[in-house]
């Protein structure tokens, strides 16, 4: 810990940081950031700066607002837009109480001790994911349109898409900062992009999905654009997901992968899924925690929207790649950017080892689209959906003590309480559909 | 003829930016973009890439200080600001923002045309010092690395310097990889033991 702290101290100085950013999130994901001078640097990585906790969503009452953060130092990074006064660094933080105890409010302290759950049964949990958002304009108030083609025809320079150039220098951004690119395309719908960087282990995962999304809006901004990882920003195309692969090691083995079954499936990898599949209902209010996110979760758009799994079929909810092997994993289709990824990834991997630890069995693989089957059909084959909107989702989340243990009851009270208001204050607008569908008839 | 200098001008009064645009080309410079936002200022420099850019310190969407902070931070081109003020605090903010020169209106010609061509010439002067620097913190580096690993071959192997130096630069011109790399590599294999 000290040599690890003097090589920051010196990585500092060689590069000419001046300001570190500290970083932790919200209960609802939302990235903050408390900016230091470099000369407090080592005061910070001692973990003896303290901000008020009172200010920030979910953490605290007034009374105990007295935080510190600590920094993980496997999280120093620079900045590669480098302003000429000095570069700047980030540290990811956890929270802690004046006493030093882990601070229950603290997401990222949730998805270390489920994670330390799944290392108590020897398993380590590996991530990775497929965000995806979309690149708008802005209008000449600086305001985000929904627009994705330039109107005034200025770019007529560029081939295909002005997002290409942003595309790419987000691409060189993050690997710059360490990320490991697997792929990077335009999507299906116009202005739609993804980004997949390396699986890695979940905590380092989480982390790279919040600085992902920070950069991507950064560097966005910087080109006049503006990224939003909204689920549905438009109706009648594509929302955005963030499909995760996630897998289990055990002893430096991929514990799904079993080369003596005939689908080199292991039991584990079924029960992993018989458990996603119990608590996905619950699930969901985490993976996809806005009311914008089930708009997302409709059928014919790529979304799934049915409790099924498959090993080809990409209609179901859960599917498993046909890599096998130490790359052997399972893929939930539902999540997405907009949750908190901390939460999110803590919320499914102990819905997985619930599924081991009581050896659920998952029910039989749908290989056929599910899409396309009527409301009796799927009712004949017992293939229920996904919650259809917050409010139901949260109700599920509500009953189901799993994933209720796996958040914590300080992150789950604030939670529900922050996304039922979120819920209410939405229930109660008057929306322009409505406006348009009733104004005239009635 | 030398080439001429492309310029992106954003001004958000039509009439003085016409008047620059002007200036600059009967000064034999290339108009090669004009915006009335920050925003599509932005949008133009990134996409035909300036060897200037002159811009309003007040521009709906985007200042003119926050577009030159951008233009400077991903070196695209030396900014030139104008204003009609030049109050403390703004220029403080030009200076951070690193604009190449601040221009008060109204603006003629005669403080126009010197403005622009010192910016230039400082622009390309700062280029080619930052290139410099840039080469000699990386020979500066290897030099601490290829120590360090003559270190470590003289002190495991009984080496003199000269010889430790000599094994280094074989192995690099046999491997067709730089002494910098073989200095790493010997450094990482003497961490593991």
């Amino acid at each position: 810990m000290e040599q690890q702290k003097q090589e920051i101290m010196e990585k500092a100085r060689q590069l000419g940081v001046k300001f570190v950013r500290l970083q932790f999130t919200d209960v609802l994901g939302v990235l903050k950031n408390v900016a230091i001078p470099v000369e407090q640097l080592e005061k910070a990585l001692d973990g003896e700066l303290m901000f008020d906790g009172s200010s920030i969503h979910g953490f605290t009452r007034i009374h105990e607002s007295d935080m510190y953060l600590r920094p993980d130092p496997n999280t120093f990074t620079i900045f590669p837009w480098r302003p000429r006064d000095g570069a700047v660094a980030r540290l990811i933080c956890d929270v802690y109480n004046p006493d030093g105890s882990p601070f229950a409010g603290c997401p990222r302290q949730t998805l270390r001790r489920v994670l330390a759950e799944a290392k108590k049964m020897g398993y380590t949990m590996y991530v990775g994911p497929e965000l995806e958002f979309f690149l708008f304009h802005v209008d000449n108030e600086g305001r985000p349109l929904l627009e994705t083609h330039d109107q005034a025809g200025y770019f007529d320079l560029a081939p295909v898409d002005k997002g290409e150039n942003a595309r790419r220098e987000i691409v060189m951004a993050l690997e710059e900062m360490g990320f490991e690119i697997e792929m990077s395309h335009h999507e299906v719908a116009p202005g739609q992009h993804e980004i997949d960087f390396k699986y890695s282990d979940a905590l380092d995962c989480a982390d790279k999905i919040v600085t992902f999304k920070f950069v991507v809006r950064t560097i966005a901004q910087r080109h006049g654009l503006h990224a939003t990882f909204m689920p549905k920003p438009v109706f009648g195309i594509n929302g955005s997901g963030m499909h995760t692969n996630q897998s289990l090691f055990k002893n430096g083995e991929n514990a799904f992968y079993d080369p003596s079954t005939p689908d080199q499936l292991s039991q584990e990898c079924y029960y992993y899924v018989g458990g996603l599949l119990k608590h996905a209902r619950a699930l969901t209010a985490v993976t996809n925690s806005t009311v914008n996110s089930y708009k997302r979760l409709v059928p014919g758009y790529e979304a799934p929207v049915y409790l099924a799994w498959a090993q080809a079929n990409r209609s179901a909810l859960i599917r498993i790649p046909a890599k096998r092997g130490l790359s052997t994993r399972v893929e939930l289709r539902n999540p997405d950017p907009s949750c908190n990824p901390y939460l999110a990834l803590a919320a499914m991997l102990a819905a997985g080892l619930d599924g081991i630890k009581n050896k659920i069995q998952p029910p039989k693989q749908s290989e056929m689209d599910i899409y396309h089957l009527t409301t009796e059909q799927r009712e004949e084959m017992g293939i229920p959906s996904l919650p259809g909107s917050l409010k139901e989702a949260l109700d599920e989340l509500k009953q189901d003590q799993v994933i209720i243990n796996a958040l914590g009851d300080h992150v789950f009270e604030k939670f529900v309480e922050a996304k039922t208001q979120e819920w209410d204050c939405y229930r109660m607008q008057v929306h322009e559909w409505e406006v348009r569908e009733y104004l005239t008839k009635y | 003829m030398p080439r001429q200098h492309r310029v992106v001008i954003a001004i958000n009064d039509d009439a003085s930016r016409k008047n620059i645009g002007a200036m600059l080309q009967a000064a034999e410079f290339l108009i090669i973009g004009e915006a009335t936002d920050g925003i599509t200022a932005l949008k133009l420099i990134r996409v035909r890439q300036p060897d200037l850019v002159i811009a309003e310190v007040f521009l709906p969407a985007m200042s003119g200080l926050e577009l030159a902070r951008i233009v400077s931070d991903d070196k695209l081109a030396p900014v030139v600001l104008i204003s009609s003020n030049y109050d403390h605090a703004t220029l403080e903010e030009a200076k951070l923002a690193g604009a190449f020169g601040y221009l008060v209106k109204p603006v003629g010609e005669a403080s126009l045309i010197p403005t622009v061509e010192i910016a230039l010439s400082n622009y390309s002067e700062v280029v080619r010092l930052e290139e410099q620097v840039k080469e000699l913190q990386e020979k500066l580096e290897t030099r601490k690395i290829v120590e360090k690993a003559k270190g470590i071959l003289m002190h495991t192997l009984g080496l003199t310097e000269a010889e430790a130096f000599r094994k280094i630069q074989k192995q690099s011109m046999n491997k067709r990889i730089s002494m910098r790399a073989v200095a790493e590599a010997i450094i990482l294999a003497h961490s593991l033991d």
